[in-house]
């Protein structure tokens, strides 16, 4: 049993980072993206309890984390509301990303970027990009077709390079 | 004039440069603490020897009757099995969200501008008799609207 919880432990510590960043694009805050992610590892776990309890493919889990912030949004959607001008005020550094390297201007403006995507594109960037999850798991995982999600990945790129390409022109402008 | 493929290759340098932070020290050692819980071994239910007679065995099967009929009863009635007491025994139960589509915006009861979603949701029940091993799965696939009157776009 101990080492059941100890391969569940070393899973949540590979994949933490990625559910959570998932997580955000269905709460307000970081706290509440974290109580998504510790619901979907519940869940999870009983779920995979007939399995043998191995750990759960990254497409179930991200279609749990995303089934627990939609009934999350249906029973608390008013509270939330109320609290989100509080937090927004108090948490200005809450942020998804972080960049690696310091003073990376294009990357800080892409993470406001991609925070600031459509949801039905963002979460097939993050599912594609921080996942890992090839078109054809992220199709399952939002019950699309693997074209729509190609579709939807292509056209945030596009987006981004916009916002990329206005970082650039302003640079020379700058100069 | 730099090419698609270049576009996106640009586009996902610089995403490659963003990381997703960790969960919180608290948080992980808060689920850390509950796979500890989970994975500790719970208590053991012992059957006896029920099966060990014909009578008995009749008992057994008038018993599934029941909860078959009593666990169908309660889906269609009351929409939430609770049949644990009864022959068959909940082993697993999950809900999948089978597809959403948006509704566009919309005004609630409030007055709240919101962004509504129709969500079609899939709950997979599984129960077992221990005694007989015979599994059932129940699928109820419920259609909800879910109302968003926050827009996802403050962090």
């Amino acid at each position: 049993m101990d080492t059941l919880a100890q391969t569940w432990k070393l899973w949540l510590a590979e994949n933490g980072p990625r559910l959570l960043l998932f997580a955000r694009g269905w709460s307000n805050n970081r706290q509440d993206a974290e109580d998504l992610v510790q619901d979907a590892i519940l869940r999870m776990w009983h779920h995979q309890a007939d399995k043998g309890g191995i750990t759960p493919d990254l497409p179930l889990v991200f279609s749990t984390i995303r089934f627990c912030g939609l009934s999350h949004h249906r029973s608390e959607s008013r509270r939330r509301k109320r609290e989100e001008s509080v937090i927004y005020l108090n948490d200005f550094r809450d942020v998804w990303l972080d960049p690696v390297l310091e003073e990376d201007e294009e990357a800080t403006v892409l993470r406001e970027a991609v925070q600031n995507l459509s949801q039905k594109l963002r979460e097939v960037v993050v599912m594609k990009f921080w996942g890992g999850l090839t078109f054809l798991q992220i199709s399952e995982t939002l019950a699309i077709s693997p074209n729509t999600a190609a579709s939807r990945y292509r056209y945030a790129i596009e987006q981004l390079s916009h916002e990329l390409r206005r970082i650039k022109e302003d640079r020379r402008h700058a100069n | 004039m730099p090419t698609d493929a270049a576009r996106v290759e640009a586009v996902e340098a610089v995403l490659a440069r963003l990381m997703p932070p960790a969960l919180s020290h608290g948080r992980q050692s808060d689920i850390e603490a509950m796979l500890d819980g989970l994975a500790a071994p719970g208590p053991v239910v012992e059957g006896g020897d029920l099966a060990n007679t014909k009578l008995n065995r009749g008992f057994m099967l008038a018993g599934l009757a029941a909860a078959i009929t009593g666990l169908l009863a309660v889906v269609f009635f009351a929409g939430a099995p609770t049949v644990s007491s009864l022959a068959f025994v909940l082993t697993d139960e999950s809900e999948r969200v089978e597809s959403v589509e948006s509704e566009e915006w919309q005004e609630d009861s409030t007055g709240a501008v919101g962004h509504a979603y129709a969500v079609s949701v899939k709950k997979l029940s599984h129960y077992k008799d221990s005694e007989t091993g015979i599994s059932i799965q129940i699928e109820e696939t419920r259609k909800e609207t879910v109302f968003v009157s926050t827009p996802i776009s403050h962090f």
